[in-house]
């Protein structure tokens, strides 16, 4: 195995940190601005979480970092929470899990994560929401499995399908949440829960891929 | 934020006395409990409770919210109104473990009602402390105050959000608590008195969250937004500033023409000033507001004008209705001893 799901964790909340202002600007077009800051809370709970379990295995580490989302309130906690504590449902669902990343597991949790957001705030894709970028990531991977792409692959392309996705909210109408209520006004800036989604996932990836890649010309060598 | 330029301090887009953004709603708090340990304590994180509870059991009253709205939700925190907020982060409601505290306080075993402003964030977490609640084998139900009528047309009144007609709420059904009515009966009388109540604001200037380092929004020189949330979401519409009166005038016309054919009867009208704006402007708001609504037929019973539920340093303020019958008059006009609400 690579970089752990711990690194790749503790990078998404170095992003969050790091996309504060930009969250906080975005929001504040359509809603309240305090998405950068309440982000940041989660960052730092998360971080705790982290710190707090350190021999915990992956679906038990994910079960206590959507907790600590959840401990954030607003609409995002509960939000991160259930699509974490799915995602960790179906790692713990995944036979014996070894480590290994496979499509499929990932295709199971981006699945679960999905099923539980939409379960639990009814958008739908185009609402101009966090799924926006979700929904994007899940289908990219669904493609990639069908065309049995190289897991690493598969994983850059979900990747960029999350922020193709975040980038795309730019055109659309708010229509859940508190930024539904400037309807056309929301028009011409990406989501704000869309693009810290993007950013987390992001970061991870990278982090996970430059670990894959190192291990690759380590074993090269 | 930027960065703090050799004192340490805050430097963001308004100047705040804050020291780290992050610690802003914890220190007020303990500032608030410290302030009034007569009346209420800071009974766990983010829970503010009565300082002694009822002498006889009765119907738990829970409100919350997002915090940067101050007064609201702790100072409404006492003897006839809540027995203790659930308080979040800064216009970020509080999380379901938070709001669990707070039931736990006010439950003594008939029950309980949370009261919140209709919001996404608000929704889901009071409905999961609810389910815990209920798991625990308490009785919950809930009141989500819908009175601003510049956030949804009249057909989708289930979608407005909730603004200073939160303290109507509150008030009508902490009495009805008080007075040992039944959990189905206080739950009657929030949802009447929410039916009850309009509100309508407009905003002169924004607000900004502490560390966003800009403001929730901006508004020109002699701009002025109609029909703002108190988290600073802009409103309906924008335009030059006008004389009080005419403001006035824009938001009574606005709540009348929702409310229907209503002329003759007694109301509440409350004033709300949004942080920045002077008392003297909020009088000056409640006289044109008055005159409004007694030029269309209405005769004002009780009045409220003052700061009851701010948006941080937003500049601007909000104008509430409530037409009363006997009941709600009489809850409304009862005795309360909250650090924020005194009669």
């Amino acid at each position: 195995m690579t970089a752990s799901l711990r690194d790749c964790i503790l990078a998404a909340a170095d992003a969050v940190d790091a996309g504060r202002d930009e969250l906080g600007r975005l929001d504040a077009v359509a809603g309240d601005g305090d998405h950068g800051l309440t982000m940041a809370h989660g960052a730092r709970a998360v971080r705790r979480a982290l710190e707090e379990n350190r021999e915990a295995p992956p679906a038990d580490l994910l079960a206590k970092v959507a907790m600590a989302m959840a401990s954030i309130g607003g609409a995002i906690g509960p939000i991160y929470a259930t699509g974490l504590l799915k995602t960790a449902g179906a790692i713990r669902a995944s036979e014996s899990w070894d480590g290994a990343v496979t499509l499929d597991r990932l295709l199971a949790c981006a699945d679960a994560a999905v099923g539980a957001v939409t379960a639990l705030g009814h958008a739908k894709p185009g609402d101009k929401t966090i799924l926006d970028a979700m929904t994007p990531l899940a289908e990219s991977l669904r493609a990639s499995e069908a065309e049995a792409l190289p897991v690493d692959e598969a994983i850059s392309r979900a990747r960029d399908a999350a922020l193709a996705g975040a980038a795309a909210t730019s055109g659309m109408i708010a229509s859940i949440g508190r930024a539904a209520r400037l309807g056309e006004q929301s028009r011409g800036t990406p989501d704000a829960g869309a693009t810290s989604f993007a950013m987390i996932v992001r970061a991870a990836v990278d982090t996970y891929l430059a670990a894959a890649r190192e291990q690759t010309s380590g074993t090269a060598r | 934020m930027t960065a703090a330029q050799g004192t340490g301090a805050y430097h963001g887009f308004y100047k705040k006395l804050i020291n780290d953004p992050f610690d802003a709603v914890d220190e007020a708090l303990e500032g608030f409990a410290g302030a009034h340990s007569d009346l209420v304590r800071l009974s766990a994180p983010h829970v503010i409770a009565r300082r002694v509870a009822a002498s006889a059991p009765k119907v738990g009253l829970v409100i919350g919210g997002g915090s940067g709205h101050e007064p609201a939700f702790a100072g409404y925190v006492g003897r006839g109104m809540a027995d203790a907020a659930a308080c979040g982060n800064v216009f970020a409601s509080p999380p379901p473990d938070v709001i669990l505290n707070a039931i736990h306080e006010a439950s003594s075993g008939r029950g309980v009602l949370m009261g919140y402003g209709n919001y996404a964030g608000d929704v889901l977490n009071f409905g999961l402390a609810a389910e815990l609640a209920i798991a625990e084998g308490i009785e919950v139900r809930e009141i989500r105050v819908t009175d601003d009528v510049a956030s949804a047309a009249p057909q989708e009144i289930e979608k407005r959000r909730g603004i200073a007609g939160d303290i109507i709420v509150f008030k009508c059904a902490g009495a009805a608590a008080e007075r040992g009515d039944s959990l189905a009966e206080v739950e009657r009388i929030a949802v009447e008195a929410n039916l009850a109540t309009r509100s309508m604001g407009v905003a002169l200037a924004g607000c900004e969250v502490p560390g966003a380092g800009r403001p929730t929004f901006e508004l020109g020189a002699d701009e002025i937004s109609i029909g703002m949330g108190v988290h600073g979401e802009p409103g309906i519409s924008r335009g030059p500033l006008e004389p009080a009166d005419a403001i006035a005038g824009a938001l009574v016309a606005a709540i009348v023409a929702d409310m229907g054919p209503q002329a003759g009867r007694e109301i509440a009208l409350l004033v709300n000033g949004l942080g920045a704006t002077a008392t003297m402007d909020q009088y000056i708001l409640y006289r044109g507001a008055r005159r409004a609504l007694e030029a269309a037929g209405f005769h004002v019973a009780r009045s409220y004008v003052g700061e009851y539920i701010t948006s941080l340093e937003m500049a601007g303020a909000s104008v509430t209705v409530t037409t009363l019958n006997d009941e709600l008059h009489e809850l409304l006009d009862a005795p309360a001893r909250t650090t924020r609400f005194v009669q």
